[in-house]
């Protein structure tokens, strides 16, 4: 049964002098316990989409249905059964207890008293802050809000909780603390765990199904396996010494479907990673960067990422991306 | 009501939790003793020189500026609630919380708890410093009766305030920057609109009838009427106060419910502030 579900979904922001087309007909399921990925660079369209689904914003046009109410029509049954987070908040009340934060979310949500306590022990065992639940926030080290405000997106225990970026700045062993949660909260409390991500790792380690998003656009959906298994092209990490050549767009080259160069200013040297149309292209290549006066001094073949999933489609990294959208 | 007991008591949390409750009573007694004492000052000066200082304006004057700075000092909370709360991203959850005008009224109430208490403790102390100071007792009567009537003005201004927040609350859900200063220029407005230091009848007709279009100038001569006099006043004064206050409390409500939806087509609800 799909708990969320979105059909021919778009928005559009405007203002005086330009129009953004933020989401652009977006088509999607999510089923209940389900872990779900929407991976895409910054400015790809994810947060519009988790501000449409959690009523924060309301679509330009298309249908958003969350545990069976529509977004617009229904928004008070559906705020009711989410939960969100978001990595960019500040977490709550700065001179109140992290308890105090806690319940008085509960109470917003309705939750009984001693359901509440119960909850509030839970999630901060769960999260491992039990013996910060008394301080006040400004107290609490950046780690501790962190967990402070996944909790509180549990609190009211949510059919389907949306998390934007969630693991953003948490260090690798919280980071992996969440990503555990996110696991345990979809297959024992059957929820439905929406996340935003632009980690790459953390959509192929958690996810059950990832959609790839693009300029608004939902590029593909499937599950991490089968999306890496529909790039039928060989991905081919080349190292080089640039030594104050420049190498350009890898797309420029003949035979390259897209790519990303990782440059080293101080050595001189570029990683330069390329989806090749098939094989036979990988010599052209290296002929036609050594012409760029790159100096290609190994190469090795790679098993593909969701990254090179996206590139195939976009002919560009996340990076490249995001550096195109700030222009 | 649960959520509104909540949204009170967070928002006490908040006013006081910064350092030993008690002491923000006390501290919020320092603004509006002053402001009581500079007017009275200021008509001492001026009626000494002509020789014709009257207990009965001090009196006036001590009660207008007390009310007036009580009022003052609430009549933030509200866009303070939203300001502060887009800052801190707390504003956007308690909307996803389908909560946010309960929260608003609960930050507003705690706020008028907070101030009430100051502004009778700066009511008693001024009484007192004006005596020692001046030498002049103001024609004030602190009878429980008195003292019961001035309360239900404070709460019918509780009404009125919660109105004017409401739609300063809802100019916030569209900002970018946190707005201190608006409720400055709103408070600024009040003092000559809402007879607090001088009747209304010296401003010009337009003016005059501005002034008696706000809750807050009926509010304040209710209050004189009480501590003052002349008591059969109080009635009538009240009465206008109240349905004035209620018509202002239903246009606030229905103006941030407005910006909130169109804050929501807009996408302002969660907008980042600075």
């Amino acid at each position: 049964m799909a708990n969320v579900e979105v059909e021919s979904l778009t928005r559009v922001f405007e203002t005086r002098s330009r129009r953004v087309l933020a989401l652009d007909n977006v088509n999607l399921e999510v089923e209940k316990g389900e872990v779900f990925g929407l991976l895409g660079p910054n400015g790809a369209g994810k947060t519009t989409l988790i501000r449409i689904l959690t009523t924060l914003l309301l679509p330009t046009s298309g249908r958003a249905v969350v545990g069976g109410f529509d977004v617009v029509k229904e928004a008070k049954k559906v705020r009711g059964i989410i939960g969100f987070s978001s990595s960019s908040e500040r977490v709550g009340f700065d001179f109140v207890t992290a308890r105090r934060n806690l319940w008085f979310f509960s109470q917003l949500y309705g939750v009984p008293k001693s359901e509440a306590d119960r909850r509030i022990e839970e999630l901060a065992s769960l999260l491992e802050f039990q013996d910060q639940l008394d301080r006040k926030l400004y107290m609490l080290t950046t780690g501790y809000k962190q967990r402070l405000n996944l909790a509180r997106a549990l609190i009211n225990d949510p059919t389907v909780v949306f998390f934007d970026e969630p693991t953003n700045g948490m260090d690798v062993f919280s980071a992996k603390k969440v990503r555990e949660l996110f696991v345990r909260e979809a297959r024992v409390n059957s929820r439905t765990v929406f996340l935003a991500t632009h980690n790459m790792f953390e959509a192929e380690e958690i996810c059950d199904r990832v959609a790839i998003i693009d300029r608004g656009r939902i590029l593909a959906v499937d599950t991490p396996e089968n999306l890496k298994l529909t790039l039928d092209k060989p991905v081919v990490m080349l190292e080089t010494d640039v030594a104050g050549a420049s190498v350009g767009d890898p797309r420029t080259l003949d035979g390259v479907v897209g790519g990303t160069v990782k440059l080293d200013s101080e050595s001189e040297t570029a990683n330069i990673r390329v989806i090749l149309r098939d094989e036979d292209y990988l010599d052209k290549v290296v002929t036609l960067l050594e012409r760029r006066g790159v100096k290609v001094l190994g190469y090795q073949r790679l098993e593909p990422t969701l990254e090179d999933v996206f590139i195939s489609k976009v002919g560009a990294g996340f990076a490249e991306r995001e550096r195109s959208l700030e222009v | 009501m649960k959520k509104l007991i909540a949204s009170i008591s967070l928002g006490l949390e908040r006013e006081l939790g910064w350092t030993f409750p008690p002491l923000v009573v006390l501290l919020g007694t320092i603004p509006a003793t002053a402001s009581v004492l500079i007017v009275v000052m200021i008509y001492w000066v001026g009626s000494s020189a002509a020789g014709a200082v009257d207990p009965s304006w001090i009196a006036f004057l001590v009660v207008g500026a007390s009310l007036y700075t009580h009022f003052s000092s609430y009549i933030w909370a509200p866009i303070s609630a939203v300001s502060e709360g887009k800052a801190s991203y707390t504003y956007p959850l308690v909307f996803i919380a389908h909560s946010s005008l309960t929260y608003v009224t609960g930050r507003v109430i705690a706020s008028f708890i907070e101030s009430s208490f100051s502004a009778i403790l700066a009511l008693g102390l001024s009484t007192v410093a004006i005596k020692a100071l001046l030498g002049v007792e103001p024609t004030l009567s602190f009878t429980p009766l008195s003292i019961a009537l001035f309360a239900l003005g404070m709460l019918v201004g509780l009404l009125a305030a919660l109105g004017l927040g409401l739609m300063l609350a809802a100019y916030a859900i569209f900002v970018t920057r946190l707005e201190w200063g608006l409720p400055v220029y709103i408070s600024g407005i009040l003092m000559i609109f809402s007879e607090a230091i001088f009747p209304t009848s010296a401003l010009p007709p337009p003016l005059h009838a501005i002034a008696e279009s706000l809750p807050f100038t009926h509010i304040i001569r209710a209050a004189r009427a009480a501590l003052i006099g002349p008591p059969a006043l109080y009635s009538a004064e009240i009465a206008t106060a109240s349905l004035l206050s209620a018509t202002w409390f239903l246009a606030g409500v229905l103006v941030y419910a407005y910006s909130e939806g169109l804050g929501r087509r807009r996408g302002y609800i969660d907008l980042r502030v600075t």
